[in-house]
């Protein structure tokens, strides 16, 4: 499904040239839940951020399904980030002025998708998720592992083939975090693939393959 | 543009959930366009709106002119009729004379006064497509025979003032100039005619010129071709092109010369626009000058707080980085993104034009309630306030507006980069380089700097004005006008008249003197004559001149006016005696130059042919026209030797008497002698002198509003800058605290800010004042476009301003708790 070959990215310092990632090449198969680990700095996110096609600033090849994402203008990879990909943020990054159901709604109105359409597409996301009876709430009126579902809601909403997760336990008590990475897991086995960034070795095994970073190389897969 | 629901939606729910933002936005929004919206509706009402008569744009004037086509004049009736019976280019033809006084008494009560009407002819509300309110208006009919129709159309105005709105008032039977005339309709209230000069209160036949025009009964004038006297409009046939109709009426012009003498020629005709003429040339010219400078000023200030809205969302779009990177993450286009932040800003400027309709209803009553009836814009014309040309340009002042300060911030987010957007969880953060949220700042300490320096110097216009020596003492004065060729008073019964009404002011109690005289002073109207002087040889081509006043013994006295040479008039100028006359000093200093004392000297063209008239008194200057005109050489002759049937009457009172309460006795003296002859401007001279003043001090006020609007926008975004800047630093504040800074030199840190962006803003605001103030000089008196002491002023305010508004954030800055501070991060 991706394939990166020696993906570099680095920013320009007085020092000279800071490499970020170095020669990265990697190689995931559909259906595939991968976690990146690695200490603080290592490139973790940096990485994630290329595959989520939110960074365009990089060298290298990267195949995604059948585009070649390096050939590709930085709105054609928005394109291909709309089509694709689900993001789950650490931060959970809702929308505080939007209620559940909107913020749910919001990614469907940048797609396109009619009206209609989004209302019945929210209602059954709602209902998978089981959080209809907080579908008006609005983001500071729930719990952290609430918006958290409601942000993993809104990354699958769109029916993504990928979804990115930078730390999603990051700011969730212990069993709020075991209750996203069951959800993980379980999306993974219906055939999510899932790439997921984390310090957590519990969280990581929840995965079935992990990639080790360290000052932008890849050191462990 | 398509403004899609959702985007809307979530807008409304934007502001609704930032309240205090929203509040200030759309005030701040409310006051630029609301103050554009009262502006514009007295400028279109005055220039640019069609009249209020049937299909405007076909009407259009025809003027006589010289042979170059330049100079624009009045017609005779001849004139008329040859148009009228002649040309094919017109649907229809009309003639009137506008701004004539009229005596009105009614037998349904109430005492005489003077009115203004019109003489039209009889096609005239027919032409404008006009409809009665009441009864009936005139038509062709009631303009055939000479004297035979004395019938008469009121206003609305008219009709509830003076005769209460009743339904009766049709069919009464109303005396005009001492003659009967039956009411036979009321205009519909909105009929002004074709004009904005004068806004008549009633509507005569031409054919009763004699009765409504009695001073020139004598002169024929339906015949005579050299009295041009008359208005004309005409409304094109349909097809037919203005440069046609022109072309018409030159061959017309051209046949009737070729069989006139040659020492009278009709002038040719000039067929101009209508609407375009709705304010006579030369005042259409000065209130072009005050609109623009009103809308310029306006505009200024909408400006101001366009920056001033910008800045508000700039600071907002920091606060809302994170959340515009997490849409921009969720797959928003930037295309998608501008236009969500666009209509957010299309939502708070149409809220911004709701408020500032409100705001410009306000202050176009308040505009209306203060403008002196002598203001160049006839503002009382401008009678419906908000009508759906002011609605429209509220909209589009909106749309601009929010283009002008929507478009940055929306540009900007689209911008921003999604990773660094999503990592910012801290608060603000301060920007190395000078934003364009401080260069908006920046720009607006100049453009108030601009308008306080106008407000300072229409301020020292007036306090020079007022430091003038008028040349007469104005306290203590009551003036009144009467008008004797109304009341068709001939020059021996007028001169009768005249010396009778003297006697008895004179007798009113508490009266301490009392005079007529021609003119009194301040009065921008009045009699010029040329001199020839025994003094004075005038160079080739010169035609020296100078004022004329007629007055009665005691007018100087009654005025206040210092007699420094020779004698008053009295009682041995009698109009067979040796005709004589008293002039001013400047006038003594114009014609006989070198002469100590000119009493004795005569003035040839004053009395009988070889002898003149003599100089029997000089006295101080006067400024008659205008307290900004140097005095004009003044010769003032007897009302026993030069008659004149149009008076005003002078009333010095007697210490402690209010001169505004002998406006009753005074009203009785003139009754007891000709009940039917009405006083009007009846005033103090003080409350003359104010009015004289009024259109300067209007103005004065109006720079001011607008300075101090601008003012408190500028000190409101800089408030908002520095705070910003303030908040950003809060982590530095505590380290500085921390490590011993004392408070004092916190404050001066956030201060200094504040004084940077006021001594950037100030010097180009000051640069720009000085460029464009030079275009304000005609409206300046005794003070140039670069005086030092208004520029001074203004920057004393705008740094004072500057310091207030910085003062909070500094206080704040100083009183951070390196804890608190340190922790926040």
């Amino acid at each position: 499904m991706i394939q990166l070959s020696n993906v570099e990215k680095s920013v320009a310092s007085k020092a000279g040239q800071i490499f970020l990632l170095r020669r990265i090449n990697l190689t995931i198969a559909p259906g595939e839940f991968v976690t990146i680990m690695g200490p603080s700095g290592a490139g973790k996110s940096t990485l994630l951020s290329i595959l989520g096609m939110l960074d365009h600033d990089w060298a290298g090849e990267f195949r995604l399904l059948e585009h070649d994402v390096h050939r590709m203008k930085p709105r054609e990879r928005i394109e291909l980030n709309k089509k694709y990909v689900g993001f789950v943020f650490q931060q959970y990054h809702l929308l505080d002025n939007l209620t559940v159901a909107e913020n749910l709604d919001i990614p469907l109105s940048y797609r396109n998708v009619k009206s209609s359409e989004r209302a019945a597409i929210v209602a059954d996301t709602l209902d998978r998720f089981q959080i209809v009876g907080k579908k008006d709430l609005f983001p500071n009126q729930l719990s952290g592992g609430q918006q958290q579902l409601v942000g993993v809601a809104r990354a699958l909403i769109a029916k993504p083939k990928l979804l990115l997760a930078d730390e999603p336990t990051g700011n969730l008590h212990t069993d709020q975090g075991r209750e996203i990475m069951r959800l993980f897991k379980s999306l993974n086995s219906e055939g999510m693939t899932i790439i997921q960034v984390t310090h957590s070795e519990e969280n990581a095994s929840y995965g079935d393959r992990i990639v080790r970073l360290r000052d932008g190389w890849i050191v462990n897969d | 543009m398509r403004i899609p629901g959702q985007d809307l939606r979530y807008a409304i729910r934007m502001l609704g959930r930032s309240p205090g933002f929203a509040v200030l936005a759309v005030l701040t929004l409310g006051l630029g366009i609301g103050a554009n919206v009262a502006i514009f509706s007295i400028v279109d009402a005055v220039l640019f709106r069609p009249l209020a008569v049937r299909d405007p744009a076909s009407l259009v004037r025809v003027y006589g002119a010289d042979v170059e086509g330049v100079a624009l004049m009045n017609s005779s009736y001849p004139v008329f009729t040859d148009y009228r019976d002649a040309a094919t280019s017109f649907a229809g033809i009309a003639a009137y004379d506008e701004g004539e006084a009229f005596h009105l008494s009614s037998g349904s009560g109430g005492t005489a006064e003077r009115v203004i009407g019109a003489l039209v002819s009889g096609s005239f509300f027919e032409l404008l497509g006009a409809r009665p309110a009441r009864g009936r208006l005139l038509s062709p009919a009631d303009d055939r025979v000479p004297g035979a129709h004395p019938v008469a159309v009121i206003s609305h105005r008219l009709w509830r003032k003076r005769f209460g709105a009743a339904p009766e008032t049709v069919g009464e039977t109303i005396r005009l100039n001492g003659h009967p005339f039956t009411v036979v309709g009321v205009a519909e209230p909105s009929f002004t005619g074709v004009s904005l000069d004068f806004l008549p209160d009633l509507w005569v036949p031409i054919a009763m010129v004699d009765q409504a025009l009695p001073e020139f009964a004598a002169e024929n004038i339906l015949v005579g071709r050299n009295l041009s006297w008359l208005d004309i409009v005409a409304r094109l046939t349909p097809g037919v092109t203005r440069e046609r109709a022109q072309a018409e009426l030159d061959t017309i012009a051209k046949r009737r010369a070729a069989s006139q003498p040659s020492d009278h020629q009709d002038p040719m005709a000039r067929v101009v626009p209508a609407a375009d003429y709705a304010v006579g040339p030369a005042a259409r010219e000065e209130a072009r000058r005050i609109s623009w400078l009103l809308f310029g000023m306006a505009g200024l200030v909408l400006l101001i707080a366009c920056a001033d809205a910008a800045g508000l969302l700039l600071l907002r779009s920091e606060r809302r980085r994170r959340e515009i990177g997490v849409r921009l993450a969720l797959g928003a286009s930037r295309r998608q993104l501008a236009r969500q932040l666009f209509v957010e800003s299309l939502l708070l400027a149409g809220l911004g034009a709701v408020a500032g309709l409100f705001f410009a209803v306000w202050a176009g009553d308040l505009l209306a309630s203060a403008v002196p009836p002598e203001f160049t814009l006839p503002v009382g014309a401008a009678s419906a306030i908000l009508d759906i040309r002011a609605l429209a340009f509220a909209a589009g002042a909106a749309f601009f507006s929010a283009l002008l300060f929507g478009l940055a911030p929306a540009a900007r987010a689209g911008r921003l980069d999604v990773l660094t957007s999503l990592k910012d969880v801290s608060g603000p953060r301060l920007p190395r380089r000078l934003t364009l949220r401080d260069a908006l700042v920046v720009g607006q300490i100049a453009l108030t700097a601009v308008l306080l320096v106008g407000a300072g110097l229409m301020g020292r216009t007036l306090a020079r004005e007022a430091r003038v020596d008028p040349g007469f003492e104005p306290a203590g004065k009551l003036e009144a006008s009467i008008d004797l060729s109304k009341q068709g008073y001939d020059r021996e019964r007028g001169g009768a008249f005249l010396p009778e009404l003297l006697t008895r002011l004179r007798a009113i109690p508490g009266v301490r003197s009392a005079a007529l005289g021609r003119t009194v002073p301040v009065q921008s109207s009045g009699m010029r004559t040329s001199i020839e002087s025994d003094g004075y040889t005038p160079a080739a081509g010169e035609i020296p001149q100078a004022d004329l006043n007629i007055v009665t013994p005691g007018y100087f006295e009654t005025l206040g006016t210092r007699l420094v040479a020779g004698r008053d008039f009295d009682a041995r100028d009698t109009p067979t005696s040796t005709q004589v006359a008293i002039i001013s000093e400047s006038m003594a200093r114009r014609f006989w130059p070198g002469v100590k004392n000119p009493v004795g000297r005569r003035i040839m063209n004053l009395g009988p042919p070889g002898v003149g008239g003599e100089i029997i008194g000089v006295v101080k200057d006067v400024r008659f026209r205008s307290l900004r005109r140097a005095p004009d050489p003044t010769v003032y002759v007897p009302v026993s030797q030069f008659y004149s049937p149009r008076m005003m009457i002078l009333l010095d009172s007697a210490a402690g008497v209010d001169p505004a309460a002998l406006r009753k006795p005074l009203a009785d003296a003139v009754g007891a002698l000709d009940a039917e002859l009405p006083l009007f401007h009846v005033r103090t001279l003080e409350d003359k002198l104010g009015l004289s003043l009024g259109q300067g001090r209007l103005l004065a006020w109006l720079v001011g509003a607008f300075a101090v609007l601008a003012l408190v926008l500028a000190a409101t975004g800089l408030y908002g800058v520095v705070s910003y800047a303030t908040q950003a630093r809060t982590r530095e504040f505590g380290i500085r605290l921390a490590l011993g800074a004392q408070a004092g030199s916190v404050r001066r840190l956030v201060l200094s800010r504040g004084v940077r962006f006021a001594a950037a803003g100030l010097a180009a605001g000051l640069a720009a004042a000085a460029a464009l103030t030079r275009f304000a000089a005609p409206l300046l008196f005794g003070i140039s476009p670069f005086d030092p002491a208004s520029y001074l002023v203004a920057a004393a305010i705008l740094g004072g301003a500057v310091l207030a508004a910085s003062a909070v954030p500094a206080e704040r800055a100083a009183r951070v708790d390196p804890m608190t501070a340190l922790r926040t991060e």
